[in-house]
């Protein structure tokens, strides 16, 4: 029973403010994320989305305000966060195939001078295949399309076990249906207990997917259910420009004016 | 057949060939392993700019009396630590750092001497090597020097992988990227500055750049991509310095272009990636 | 912890390995000059007489000469300056504002061969009046007899620059800056006269003196390597053997075939010894190494540049002398 109180929340954010060089990117962000739950954190362009993912990765320190990752405010287990980058930091003409990429998931465990293992190898490959990526594990991975690459760096976070997932902008530049297919990939994540915050600038089609949503520009302009924060007033707050919803289908879709 | 055989042993019959090709073997070998994570990150022309870097500390040593090649070594390393502290700061990118440093260490040379003296630039060429002109002890110095640079890049191979690739990932997996990108660009200015002392300056850049490129055409993987590099260096070197003795010229300028023609073959008709492969391999007109 | 400092010390182990090791190190380094060496004005004191003539020369070896010639009346620097290399030389203002101030400029030659760009630093800058003196062209070239035309110059027989060093021709190089100081100064032509017959003297001293410890070589000893072509005046002189040389000139690359010649040279003919010159850096470490195949000794010749521990033209040749006769002369194991 306690343990099950003290990990309902996987990641907990208490007034925090960070910044570059005296300019803040956050300010006094506050907000919870429950074990188990498919969050959005949305927000423009220079919104602070990154900064707060590297906050929460102890990456970046914070000028105050906590930060708890299940329940401990110490340095986070890393093994326990996954993260991905966004694509574009990714150097996709390095000569490393997929499934060298994803063993890299493990090496965070290993430390220095020991080699990956078998088992190191069976979880490689068991991410391969929950992202349906095992027939192109010996690809390079700059030959994959755009979404496969996603799903290659969501199956290098896998790897590496980690409870707590925190993707940077996954989605952008990603048809429809890619989309849509990333995001029920992530669903099924989130079925097996992992909990996920997805950065997203950009909302389109998928909006309603979420279970949680975070609205920021760096104040959080609102977050809970996206029923109740996706509202024309709210997300136009959050963006600063106009945009439309619409409902089709008992789906919303978030477009620009 | 018997005349085939003397054909290719003539060479070899002379000390100074033997000795000039173990130690270009041997600078091919660490140059290639070193020179993939080079040209990966963008950063080919590392390869001139710390023999240039180092001649700020030539000067130093010089005026001070000490070790012209150890003060050499020191500011090749220096300086390749602070290419990699200003690039790490973001603003500039790898290749502007290092085009602003090296000759920013090699005017900081000249300055120091045309205090003394004039004759700067010739200090310069002092510490050159030259392929054929190599002896028994630096033989065995590059190899074992080489040696401790290879070995350190398998120990912390995947480490080393990692940063480069993706240092957003690493750091975020608790690798100490800072420490990792450091002791890279320390490895790269000691094997620059081994061949340098070596082989000379015109060799140590094309084996630092050449024989990885043309292994980047041919393999799919990082470990192989220095293996093949490794072995096109040491053919390159075989096959230039062949050309050198048969064709009575320099050895230096035949293994650069054996080098060179290595990479134009790979580029032409490396399988799925060479020139001519792509135009083969183009669909058919639609009927 | 220790993954952060793993790759700094091995960067740091392999530096020094390869420091101790270093091929040359120390002993080869060009001795640094302890006192700057900017062109010294003279090594006699200004009298109080003011100078008369302000001349300059491009080589430290012309300097010492056109001193010795011109006494107290002449007002001399080296371009460049004891130690550099013509090639790579960059003069600074100082030198520049000499050069335009000067009257009468000795340089060895028209063409770059072996001063190199500094003729164009002197051809852009020397003064309106600056009379500008190429000794090869003011001499009659060794040659002269063999090519038939007994009044052919040196520059026009496209002779080997380094004729100063035989003495005999050192003199004609003296007599050619008496003459260009007589014209400039006439009043004083009387004393540049006797300098020269003073400093005739001298050389013809010298020049028994090399000849007398040649004498003591065997003559199957009597043989000659150097990094660069800068001997054969010196060589015909005393009847030296040019057995060969690294490369022609500086900065080329020698072949495979070149230098298995030049060893198998060296040990056909019995060398007994190679002679490097000291400013000149790989190609004179790449003859260290033949000789070390060949079994040889290095010893050192000077041909270009003056050093502070022999400032004259005259303590030069004897050096040169001393080795050959040291480094050639028999008995030595």
């Amino acid at each position: 029973m306690t343990k099950a109180t003290t990990d309902a929340l996987a990641l907990e954010a208490r007034d925090l403010w960070a910044g570059y060089d005296g300019q803040p990117a956050l300010e006094g962000v506050t907000f919870d994320i429950e074990t188990g739950c498919l969050a959005g954190l949305v927000g423009p362009n220079g919104s602070g989305k990154s900064t707060l993912l590297r906050v929460i990765l102890g990456l970046h320190k914070p000028w105050r305000g906590d930060i708890r990752v299940f329940g401990s405010s110490r340095r986070p287990d890393r093994r326990r966060l996954g993260y991905t980058p966004q694509s574009e930091q990714v150097d996709w003409s390095f000569p490393v195939t997929v499934l060298d990429m994803v063993l890299m998931g493990r090496y965070g465990r290993l430390g220095p001078l020991r080699r990956p293992t078998k088992a190191d190898r069976e979880i490689a490959w068991q991410a391969l295949e929950s992202v349906r990526l095992a027939d192109l594990a010996h690809r390079r991975a700059g030959e994959l399309s755009g979404g496969q690459q996603r799903r290659a760096l969501i199956a290098r976070a896998l790897a590496q076990e980690a409870d707590l997932l925190l993707l940077d902008e996954p989605l952008a530049g990603l048809d429809a249906t890619a989309q849509h297919d990333l995001i029920a990939l992530l669903e099924g994540l989130r079925r097996q207990g992992k909990t996920l915050l997805v950065a997203n600038h950009d909302l389109s089609c998928v909006a309603a997917d979420f279970d949680h949503a975070i609205l920021l520009n760096r104040k959080v302009v609102a977050f809970g259910r996206p029923s109740d924060v996706f509202t024309e007033e709210l997300l136009n707050a959050t963006f600063q420009r106009h945009l439309l919803l619409v409902q089709l289908e008992g789906r919303t879709y978030v477009g620009h004016g | 057949m018997a005349e085939i055989i003397d054909y290719l042993g003539d060479p070899w019959t002379l000390e100074f060939m033997r000795r000039g090709l173990i130690a270009a073997v041997v600078v091919s070998a660490v140059a290639a392993v070193v020179g993939s994570f080079v040209i990966l990150k963008g950063m080919a022309f590392i390869g001139d700019a710390l023999p240039h870097a180092s001649f700020g500390g030539i000067a130093a040593a010089f005026v001070l009396g000490a070790n012209l090649f150890l003060g050499g070594a020191i500011a090749a390393v220096l300086t390749a630590l602070l290419i990699a502290f200003v690039s790490r700061r973001g603003l500039v990118k790898y290749d502007t750092a290092i085009g602003i440093l090296f000759v920013g260490a090699f005017a900081a040379g000249i300055l120091i001497i045309s205090r003394q003296t004039n004759y700067a630039p010739d200090l310069f060429s002092f510490v050159f090597g030259n392929v054929l002109g190599v002896s028994w002890s630096d033989v065995w110095t590059t190899a074992i020097a080489g040696a401790v640079i290879v070995a350190l890049v398998v120990l912390f191979y995947k480490e080393m992988l990692f940063v480069a690739y993706d240092p957003a990932m690493a750091a975020a997996a608790g690798l100490p990227v800072a420490a990792i990108q450091y002791g890279l660009m320390a490895l790269i200015a000691v094997t620059t500055v081994i061949g340098l002392q070596t082989v000379g300056i015109v060799l140590v850049v094309a084996l630092l750049v050449t024989p990885a490129a043309t292994a980047q055409l041919l393999t799919r993987r990082l470990p192989s991509m220095m293996a093949v590099g490794a072995v096109v260096g040491a053919l390159s070197s075989l096959g230039g310095l062949y050309i050198a003795y048969y064709a009575d010229v320099s050895a230096s300028a035949a293994i650069v272009l054996t080098a060179t023609a290595f990479f134009l073959l790979a580029f032409l008709f490396a399988p799925a990636r060479g020139l001519l492969w792509q135009r083969r391999s183009l669909p058919a007109e639609p009927a | 912890m220790f993954l952060r400092l793993a790759p700094a010390i091995a960067a740091l182990l392999a530096t020094l390995l390869l420091a101790a090791c270093g091929s040359g190190g120390q002993a080869d380094a060009p001795s640094p000059g302890a006192t700057p060496t900017t062109s010294p004005q003279g090594t006699v004191p200004p009298t109080s007489a003011k100078p008369h003539l302000r001349a300059a020369a491009t080589l430290p070896v012309f300097a010492d000469f056109v001193r010795e010639l011109g006494g107290d009346n002449v007002d001399v620097f080296s371009i460049l300056p004891s130690g550099a290399d013509p090639h790579t030389y960059e003069p600074t203002p100082s030198d520049i504002r000499r050069i335009a101030e000067a009257d009468i400029i000795f340089v060895n030659d028209l063409q770059p061969d072996l001063e190199g760009s500094i003729l164009d630093v002197i051809e852009s800058n020397k003064g309106q009046d600056t009379r500008v003196i190429p000794f090869m062209a003011n001499l009659i070239s060794p040659r002269a007899q063999e090519l038939g035309d007994p009044e052919i110059t040196a520059a026009q027989a496209g002779d080997n620059p380094h004729l100063w060093l035989d003495p005999l021709l050192a003199r004609a190089y003296a007599d050619v800056i008496a003459d260009a100081l007589a014209s400039e100064d006439a009043g004083n032509a009387a004393l540049y006269g006797d300098n020269l017959t003073r400093y005739g003297q001298r050389l013809s001293q010298i020049d028994d003196e090399i000849a007398a410890a040649v004498q003591q070589i065997p003559p199957e000893s009597r043989k000659l390597v150097t990094p660069h072509d800068a001997f054969p005046h010196l060589a015909r002189r005393y009847g030296l053997d040019i057995v060969g040389f690294v490369v022609p000139g500086p900065g080329q690359d020698p072949s495979p075939r070149d230098i298995a010649d030049l060893t198998r040279a060296i040990s056909d003919q019995s060398v007994p010894a190679v002679f490097t010159e000291p400013q000149i850096g790989a190609d004179s470490r790449l003859l260290e190494q033949i000789a070390a195949d060949a079994g040889v000794h290095v010893c050192t010749l000077y041909s270009d540049t003056l050093t502070d521990d022999l400032p004259t033209y005259v303590d030069m040749m004897r050096f040169n002398a001393d080795e050959l006769l040291r480094c050639l002369g028999g008995g030595s194991d």
